[in-house]
């Protein structure tokens, strides 16, 4: 037995967050750690990458008694965390990222100076264990998402660990890129490294792992074998109760076309891209990542430029698009990366859910905020929303999780009643339970009378909830299904082959 | 990319040298004597004392930080070590001394900084405060007059090389050499990029911090002596806004305010070695005086121009980069 | 909550090292609020000085405050003299404009005020001034070098150190400065100007560099004396540092009256020096404000027409320079 847990407790003030958990964990298994957002997947393996104690409870690693009080401490025990934030620096070189704190160093004239050469060779050797083969040097900021993924287990490698910690390690990658890390991932488990898996993606989580272990509310409640699962158990563990029909159904009455885009082009990005939206329709764009869906809908909201092309807003021809004029047309975009650009995350919760719709509470000549009016709109919302928060005005929403703070992103545009809602990777990291909410939200949207477009990687979810979907690749239009033609192998097919020449 | 777009890229990366050339042609075809080796001779001294200070003003920048005590440290070393010479102490124990005093200002401004946790641009602009009170309290406000010995040693030469010219190549090699071949260095780096992460990662972050500071403040020190040993004298004002220039010199080089990015060599040399061939160049061609602070602007707005033009090609080619 | 504390503490002890504000209550009778913008020069600490001794002679109580550049907390530090019920006020102003609401404060509380050394805009409330005639001060000692060079019998190039531009006195002088050399252009070429912002370091550089694209330079005038340093050290540097007799002096003249000039006299290196009285300002202006706080009328400037100190009047002038009645640090 490799690591081994013991009535493991943490509170956080008067919270208590793990409430008990037990398990053990045997050298070369693969755990897959499930569970909706707050189920304490994070603390827990917080508390094993030394980030922070137990407040009660033991741990044992190989049969000693474990209790890291830093992630360096814990890494020298052989625990390594890849988290999902990436911990690499962008402006230093892959090498300089893999030995950031134990630089093999020479003496200079009785100088300690770093030994370049053993570097570049120690770091060849890392990166050839996780299939890479860079040059070094070169910096990571010039690196795209999944080979940074991999030079953060050659990082981890490097301190010959016993246990990996994955947290959620697919979100930015490629179907393509998932699988090569996958590989890597049976790769290390036949050497005799033990992994844990976290994920929300439960179709890897089946793929991959040896057992699954389901964290509800900070308890452990079910560790299994993973041939005694399958997805329907796993999500009815995780919830806690039977989830019919997963993407709830709606009143369809589609309306005349809202939107119609042709021949839309911005160089280098995407080329002469043709569809429309109808009223209360959904429209679903999947493709890989980097097939230009995100650019799109950018220059559609305006935040980039178009080189030609034309946009038809609800049968007006518009010649310049930009955010503010985007919002007084009633066009709403939930970006991809909420953190950075959704998001004011050291505001309160009231102030990130007005922003967008400051407009229709002010009043008089001076435009003066109506602030209860706000605040009573807002609360409405965020509850439509079923936001986990405790204090409006007061609480930041940088303490809120993953999918809390998509739910407030969301409940922003709601508030300015928008026509079109344009979607990008709405359910990113997001629990399965924030998921439905999210879906139902979208459905509630539609039937009130606005249309949806909407761009995700997960194609179970685009099929689920779209009327049509448009299929992109390499900045153009490569397909489009309706929904009586939805069949996940063709789409598929047709996102990864058939792609015309590039622009 | 296309060869167009690299040729735009390489030359945004190389503005200020770029730059730099054009300033150097520009006055050497308007004035004859403006290329000579006596007058690049003079600007690599009339540089060195900023150049010395932009060093380290560098480090600290490249933590994200700022220091803007650097011109009170100055003037409190010129004031002490012109006091202390004076009252007859041999000019070389007065140089160690007041090298210790540069770096007890570094070690207040760290103390602040990481164990008080208040931002640096706070606790610098304190010490900036404290200093030249202090200075000025201990000076009565007089200029003190430093005896012959002090000029001496500016004016001598080392292997044919002009004192301050020699100080400034040893702390540039010296300064280039930790921050690029170093652990600590490249860990400035880290720091710089981000200091939870770097916290995450097992980074002495405090170690990094205090040591930054202290460097700042010892390269104060150090900048104060060698413009010293040039003047033979200290006023009231000496030193004073010298801190804007060295946060100039070292970002026309090159070190971003933000932390992470840049270099002392060619970096900060250029950037210091940039403002001085303004100056001198200006004087050289005897210029309206009023057109001088017209040119310097001029210049540094070009250099921030080209800066966030760099920012935004470097943004574009990432997001045009697919990962297909 | 402790470290807000260190903070407030920190903050309130800058406040105190900056603000230099020192309450000397006297006997009782007439007090008054002395603020200087600045004490950063020889210039102001014996101005401060001469002020203080007048003010003790006439067994006037006086309050002082320096405010180190910052024209609003001068005006704070005037509002706090008013408000502790001072008599009259002296000051010296950071610029002409900044001076005006001051003045016009004083005038609301009806308290006299005088203006030491900088004359104040145009439209400006009731005061008396008192100002060197920088001009005049500098075209005459500019005078005086150009009949040394043209008695040399041969060409000179000549260089000037201008002062902050936007300093009016600095402005006076450097236009007294050309005025004064237009009637010796057969024989002084100005071949440089550089601005120095009054700041030694950026005069030293300026001159080493004016040096180094006209070697030939033999005749300076610095707009100030406080950057003698570093003119001495360029010079020494381009060894054309040479008493007066010798082949290679360079004619050198400076305008203050500071104690370096009075030594540098001496020692013969200097030619001529603008002198301004500051014993005639700091007297008159004090005994102008005695007389309004009294109810008498005083006229609204008073000029100190200064003199110019040179090698053959030294001994006899020496008296009134305030630099040689001072001890040199």
């Amino acid at each position: 037995m490799l690591l081994q847990l013991k009535n493991i407790k943490k509170s956080f003030g008067k919270v208590e967050v793990l409430k008990g958990i037990t398990f053990s964990l045997d050298e070369g298994m693969i755990l897959g750690l499930i569970g909706e957002n707050g189920a304490g997947k994070s603390t827990m393996m917080n508390l094993l990458g030394g980030i922070f104690p137990p407040t009660a409870g033991e741990m044992f690693l190989n049969g000693e008694t474990y209790l890291p009080n830093s992630p360096i401490a814990a890494q020298s025990k052989g625990v390594a965390f890849i988290h999902q934030e990436l911990n690499l620096f962008p402006n230093l070189s892959i090498a300089e990222n893999l030995f950031i704190n134990q630089f093999p160093k020479k003496r200079f004239f009785g100088v300690s100076r770093i030994d370049k050469k053993t570097i570049n060779v120690k770091a060849k050797e890392l990166l050839g264990q996780v299939g890479l083969t860079m040059d070094p040097n070169k910096k990571v900021e010039e690196l795209s998402p999944a080979p940074r993924q991999l030079v953060e287990i050659a990082k981890a490698l490097g301190a010959n660990p016993k246990i990996i910690i994955f947290d959620e390690p697919t979100t930015s990658l490629s179907h393509h890129e998932a699988k090569k890390l996958f590989e890597l991932i049976k790769k290390l488990k036949a050497q005799g490294i033990a992994m844990i898996y976290i994920s929300h993606n439960l179709d890897d989580v089946l793929k991959l792992v040896d057992s699954v272990a389901i964290l509800r509310d900070g308890e452990l409640v079910r560790m299994d074998e993973k041939k005694s699962f399958d997805i329907q158990t796993m999500v009815k563990e995780m919830v806690g109760r039977e989830m019919l029909e997963f993407f709830p159904g709606r009143m369809k009455k589609i309306g005349k076309k809202v939107l119609e885009v042709e021949n839309l082009t911005a160089k280098g990005f995407i080329k002469d891209v043709t569809f429309h939206i109808k009223k209360q329709e959904v429209v679903g764009f999947y493709g890989l990542v980097g097939a230009g869906r995100s650019e799109m809908v950018r220059v559609l909201y305006g935040l980039d430029r178009f080189d030609s092309g034309s946009i038809v807003w609800k049968g007006e021809l518009i010649d310049k698009t930009n955010p503010v004029l985007s919002i007084q047309r009633g066009i709403a975009f939930l970006t991809e990366d909420r953190i950075e650009e959704g998001l004011l995350t050291r505001m309160n919760i009231q102030k990130n859910a007005q922003l967008a719709a400051l407009g229709h509470f002010t009043k008089g000549l001076l435009h003066r905020i109506n602030r209860f009016e706000a605040k009573e709109k807002v609360k409405e919302k965020v509850y439509a929303t079923k936001t986990k928060y405790e204090n409006l005005t007061e609480q930041l929403v940088s303490t809120l999780s993953g999918g809390n703070q998509q739910k407030i992103v969301l409940a922003k545009w709601l508030l300015t009643d928008p026509e079109l809602l344009i979607l990008d990777e709405p359910t990113k990291g997001i629990d399965i339970g924030a998921k439905r909410e999210i879906y139902g939200l979208i459905n509630n949207l539609v039937e009130n009378g606005s249309s949806v477009l909407m761009i995700s990687s997960e194609l179970e979810e685009l099929m689920g909830l779209c009327d049509r979907i448009i299929v992109m690749s390499k900045g153009k239009i490569t397909a489009s299904f309706d929904k009586s033609q939805f069949e996940r192998n063709t789409i598929l097919e047709v996102a990864l082959h058939k792609q015309t020449a590039i622009l | 990319m296309t060869r167009f777009q690299k040729a735009i890229q390489l030359l945004l990366n190389y503005s200020t040298v770029v730059l730099f050339l054009v300033v150097l042609v520009t006055f050497g075809l308007l004035s004859p004597k403006f290329l000579t080796l006596g007058n690049i001779t003079n600007i690599l001294i009339q540089s060195s004392s900023l150049t010395i200070l932009a060093i380290g003003m560098t480090f600290v920048l490249l933590t994200a930080g700022i220091d803007l005590s650097v011109g009170s440290i100055m003037f409190v070393v010129g004031v002490i070590s012109g006091k202390l010479v004076v009252i007859g102490l041999p000019i070389w124990w007065a140089i160690p001394l007041v090298l210790v005093i540069g770096l007890l200002f570094g070690l207040v401004n760290a103390f602040f900084i990481f164990k008080l946790k208040i931002v640096p641009f706070i606790v610098t602009l304190a010490t900036f405060y404290v200093g030249r009170g202090l200075g000025l309290y201990i000076s009565e406000t007089r200029a003190i007059n430093l005896p012959e010995s002090f000029l001496q040693i500016g004016s001598s030469k080392l292997l044919g090389l002009p004192m301050p010219i020699v100080i400034l190549l040893l702390v540039l090699i010296i300064g280039h050499f930790v921050l690029s071949s170093t652990q600590f260095g490249r860990q400035v780096y880290a720091v710089g990029n981000d200091m939870a992460k770097a916290r995450k990662a097992g980074v002495p972050v405090k170690k990094i911090l205090l040591t930054v500071y202290l460097i700042c403040g010892l390269c104060a020190a150090i900048s104060s002596l060698v413009a010293l040993a040039q003047l033979g004298a200290v006023s009231p004002t000496f030193g004073y806004q010298n801190e804007f220039m060295a946060i100039a010199a070292a970002v026309l080089g090159g070190t971003s305010l933000f932390g992470g990015k840049g270099n002392i060599l060619p970096g900060t040399l250029i950037g210091a070695l940039l403002i001085q061939s303004i100056q001198n160049g200006l004087v050289i061609i005897n210029v309206n005086p009023y057109i001088y602070p017209v040119i310097t602007g001029t210049v540094i707005f070009l250099i921030v121009m080209i800066d966030s033009l760099r920012h935004k090609s470097v943004q574009k080619a990432l997001r045009t980069k697919t990962t297909i | 909550m402790k470290m807000k504390k260190i903070f407030l503490m920190v903050l309130s002890f800058i406040c105190l090292l900056s603000a230099n504000t020192g309450c000397r209550p006297k006997k009782k009778g007439v007090t008054i609020g002395i603020s200087f913008e600045t004490l950063q020069t020889e210039y102001w600490v014996a101005s401060m000085a001469a002020i203080k001794s007048e003010c003790e002679r006439n067994g006037i109580n006086y309050i002082v405050a320096v405010s180190n550049g910052d024209a609003n907390r001068q005006f704070e530090q005037v509002n706090n003299f008013i408000s502790q019920g001072v008599d009259g006020i002296v000051i010296t102003p950071k610029d002409a404009h900044t001076i005006v609401p001051i003045i016009k404060a004083a005038n609301r509380a009806s308290i006299p005020i005088g203006i030491y050394n900088r004359l104040p805009a145009d439209h400006a409330g009731e005061h008396v001034a008192v100002v060197a005639d920088n001009y005049e001060i500098t075209k005459s000692t500019v005078r005086y070098m150009g009949e040394l060079a043209r008695a040399s019998g041969r060409k000179h190039k000549a260089m000037i150190l201008i002062g902050d531009l936007g300093d009016i006195n600095a402005i006076y002088r450097r236009d007294g400065f050309n005025d004064g050399i237009k009637e010796f252009e057969d024989v002084v070429e100005v071949v440089s100007r550089i601005p120095t912002e009054w700041n030694q370091e950026k005069a030293l550089a300026g001159v080493t560099n004016a040096l180094q694209a006209n070697p030939d330079i033999s005749f300076i005038f610095t707009s100030s004396d406080f950057l003698f340093p570093s003119i001495i050290s360029a010079l020494k540097n381009a060894d054309k540092y040479h008493p007066i007799g010798h082949e290679n002096h360079v004619i050198f003249g400076g305008f203050d009256g500071d104690p370096m000039a009075y030594s540098l006299l001496k020692e013969q290196y200097l030619d001529a020096d603008g002198v301004q009285d500051v014993f005639y300002e700091c007297n008159s202006l004090v005994q102008a404000i005695l007389s309004l706080i009294e109810g008498g009328k005083v006229g609204r400037k008073i000029v100190d027409p200064g003199f110019v100190i040179h090698q053959k009047n030294l001994n006899e002038k020496a008296t009134d320079m305030w630099g040689a009645n001072l001890q040199t640090p």
